[in-house]
This record gives structure tokens, C-alpha cells and sequence, in this order.
């Protein structure tokens, strides 16, 4: 194994963090539709993280009561 | 130029890709057409730099930042920090060898779907957000295996257009692919953006750059230098690839918990003042009574509840003062800012080394048995 290890101190981004609000929103509107798509099942967790997410809830609040 | 086609919207079904939509896909688009490199395009790495090759003026500013949140002068809180550590080790030995197992688990999954222990690595940690250490584990094997499978499959004028629509209007690593024609494709004649997000049976992230990433890294296209981003990522990997290595240690949430065991932290919410350890700063119960969730809107003629204003005002006042917030002064999805004097990333690594001197155990050692003495593990 030629292992190079990685300098903890450059690179100093973060990652991918966790989508939240209408990018969660979108994000899971576009796993459906490629499930659907692909005749692939729709996971449930996809709506539970909407549920968990604060933000993207008041949004879809916001847009039912429309 | 894409065709102007249709696109599924969440809400309203299938409407027009609508103009404003195609002017930003053609702003994406690639320079180039897709090309599978021949090579990976790797830069050469960072040489690996110690706490004492960082500028004196950085190492100042970061053990003044230690001494200012707990009013302890520096050289006791670090002695005080070594001792939790030590202790926590000697009161939970057993998980010394925790990344010899799990580096070796990664390398027999890596052989299990075609690929090098480093790249499986890689594709662990970029995929690590918000998930349990077994079910990372399998979500990158799932990746890494839809990925060897290569299984063709149809793509639709549709999910060209879904594809180039969902980034046209989303800000991430997957660029748009105007010119791709509907057809037959295996996943390794895709560009790994549209490979990962529309492969039939690819596990879904809640941020799919972590797939794509996970895809590119998989295929060599990027090298884990360019993609694994933050300290305690690229330590995490260290430790895994190397545990042998003693200058890299993962200094996690609940490293933070063993390492600051009874020692008071002082902070001013909402120009209240309050001096507590990290485990009364995430106590609800004591939110509740030291006025800091009144602060944030608790309303206590109101139930809790499990969703609404009044368990969002908790979760503000307790959940929120987490370490990461404390140490990093950002939440745990953000890596350590060390450099902007926000972070104090590698005061804790110097202090996990001194007490796995004292201890005549490596670093990354000492950190495995601290995470089990204080509830972590899988």
C-alpha cells in the first residue's frame, strides 16, 4: 500500500453539507421523479427528512395554504 | 442547445422547461464534452504539516481562544484536557485497534466492488454526513457497486431534461448536459454527475454531490487531496489508511465531549452570561429554568411538542450550543475554521497527542477509547 496521507490543514471546505428549506425541497422532488422515472420504489426516508427539516416544512406549509 | 422540453415539477406535474431555466443550463454548460480521462488528474498532495509548522501567531491565537472560553489559563485547561483523556482510556480500554478493524473491513469491501482500499475510503467519508458509521459504510458499498455493475440502461429526452433543470437551479458540483442524446448508456459512458444521479437502483443522498463526489473518486476522475474537504475528514481518512501514523487524529463531536469532561465553559447568550460544561449547555431541562430558552422563545404555558415554535426555541437554546458551535463557531456540517481563528481544530489533536504519550498509545488510539467512554460508537 503507497498511502500519501492528506495534510488535515489545506482543503479547509466542508464538504456536502445536508440541504435544508427549498434545496431539500428540490433536491427530494428530483429523487422521485427519477424513481419514477426508473421505475425505481420512492424510500420513504426521502420524506422524512422534509419532515425533519424545519424550514422546507414552513415552506410546504406556506404552499399547501396557498 | 437543449431542446425546450418538458420538466416534472414537484407541485404542478409536467410544465415547459421555461426560458429563464435554459439560459442557466447554457450557463453551466461544460466546456468540453464528457470524456472519461485516460488517467486520474491528480495534483500533487500538500506536504502533511504538524501543529508547530502552523505560524505562531495562528497557534497564539487559537490557545487564546481555549483560555477565553473557559477562563483557564491555557497551559492548566491543557493539562486538565489531557487528564480527561487518559482517564477516559483507562476507565474504557478495548477499542485501541477501532480503525485497524474498520480500515481493514474498508479494504475487504473495496476488493468486494473493484476498487482500491484509498478510493472506498474516500468514497466513505464524502458520503458521511449525517449517517451512522455501518450505514455509511454500506451506502458507499451500494454506490461502489451499482457503479461496477455498470448495467445499461435507458435514458429519456425526460430525464435529460429533469437532469439539466434540477441544476440548473441548485448550487453543487453537478454541471448541466445540454448535448447528451436520449439513448442507452452504461453508467461508465455517463459523466459521473448524471451517472450517479439518474443510474437506476443509486442510493439517494439528502445532498447528492456527496454521490456525485463519491462517483468521481470511484472512477478516478478526483483525487481524495481535491475532495475530502476539513480536518476532521481528512484526518478520519488518515486514521483509517494509516492508523500506524500518530500525527493525525479525528477530533469529532464526541472527542470534544471526553476531552472537556467537567470543565466549564463561559458564554453570553442574548447578553446573559452563563458558565457551564458542554453537557448543561445541551441540557433542555436547564434551558428551560436558566431563562436561555425564554430567551429563544420558549413559551412554557405551551406543551413541547415534537414539532413547532415552542421545541424549535429548545432546540436553539440547548441542542444548538453543541461543541461544534462552541470550538468551531459553526454547526457540525461545517469543518473546523481553524485558520480564521473561528476554529481550534488542532489544539485538540496536540492535547489527544500529549495524553497518547503519556499513555504510550497512539493518537487515533487514545480518541477510539475516548469516543466509546463518552456514548459514541456505531
Amino acid at each position: 500500500m503507497s498511502w500519501t496521507p492528506l495534510d488535515p490543514y489545506s482543503n479547509p471546505g466542508d464538504g456536502s453539507p445536508p440541504l435544508t428549506g427549498a434545496a431539500l425541497i428540490a433536491e427530494v422532488a428530483f429523487h422521485k421523479q427519477t424513481a419514477r422515472l426508473n421505475g425505481d420504489p420512492i424510500d420513504p426516508e426521502w420524506d422524512q427528512w422534509l419532515a425533519d427539516d424545519e424550514s422546507a416544512t414552513g415552506i410546504l406549509a406556506k404552499l399547501r395554504t396557498r | 442547445m437543449a431542446k425546450a422540453g418538458r420538466v416534472y415539477h414537484w407541485k404542478h406535474g409536467w410544465i415547459p422547461l421555461d426560458s429563464v431555466a435554459l439560459a442557466q443550463v447554457a450557463r453551466k454548460r461544460p466546456p468540453l464534452a464528457f470524456q472519461v480521462p485516460s488517467e486520474p488528474v491528480h495534483k500533487p498532495p500538500t506536504p502533511v504539516r504538524r501543529i508547530g509548522d502552523l505560524s505562531p501567531g495562528l497557534q497564539e491565537k487559537i490557545r487564546a481562544k481555549m483560555a477565553a472560553l473557559t477562563g483557564i489559563p491555557e497551559p492548566e485547561l491543557a493539562a486538565r484536557v489531557q487528564d480527561n483523556l487518559v482517564r477516559a482510556v483507562r476507565n474504557n480500554p478495548g477499542h485501541e485497534d477501532w480503525y485497524g478493524e474498520e480500515g481493514s473491513d474498508l479494504a475487504e469491501r473495496a476488493k468486494q466492488v473493484g476498487t482500491t482500499q484509498e478510493r472506498f475510503t474516500g468514497m466513505v467519508a464524502v458520503t458521511s454526513a449525517e449517517k451512522r458509521w455501518v450505514e455509511n459504510k454500506d451506502f458507499a458499498q451500494k454506490i461502489a457497486a451499482k457503479l461496477q455493475a455498470d448495467e445499461p440502461f435507458k435514458l429519456s429526452q425526460h430525464d435529460i431534461d429533469s437532469y439539466n433543470h434540477w441544476v440548473a437551479h441548485r448550487n453543487g458540483v453537478a454541471v448541466a448536459h445540454p448535448d447528451l442524446k436520449p439513448g442507452t448508456y452504461r453508467p461508465s459512458q455517463l459523466p459521473a454527475d448524471i451517472a450517479a444521479s439518474k443510474t437506476p437502483g443509486m442510493p439517494k443522498a439528502k445532498n447528492t454531490d456527496a454521490v456525485i463526489k463519491a462517483a468521481r473518486i470511484y472512477r478516478g476522475e478526483a483525487s481524495l487531496d481535491a475532495v475530502i474537504q476539513g480536518p476532521k475528514q481528512r484526518s478520519f481518512v488518515d486514521n483509517l489508511m494509516d492508523p500506524s501514523d500518530d500525527r493525525f487524529v479525528t477530533v469529532d463531536t464526541w472527542h470534544y465531549r471526553a476531552a472537556m469532561q467537567g470543565i466549564p465553559i463561559t458564554r453570553t447568550v442574548k447578553g446573559q452570561t452563563f458558565n457551564y460544561t458542554l453537557e448543561e449547555w445541551g441540557d433542555r431541562d436547564l434551558a428551560r429554568a436558566d431563562g436561555r430558552a425564554a430567551a429563544a422563545g420558549f413559551d412554557p404555558t405551551k406543551p413541547v411538542g415534537k414539532k413547532g415554535p415552542n421545541i424549535k426555541a429548545l432546540m436553539k437554546a440547548a441542542d444548538n450550543q453543541n461543541p461544534q458551535t462552541i470550538f468551531q463557531g459553526s454547526p457540525s456540517s461545517v469543518s473546523d475554521h481553524y485558520e480564521s481563528g473561528m476554529g481550534t481544530y488542532p489544539w485538540f489533536v496536540e492535547q489527544t497527542q500529549k495524553a497518547a504519550e503519556k499513555l504510550g498509545m497512539s493518537p487515533n488510539a487514545v480518541q477510539a477509547d475516548a469516543w466509546y467512554a463518552v456514548g459514541g460508537g456505531l
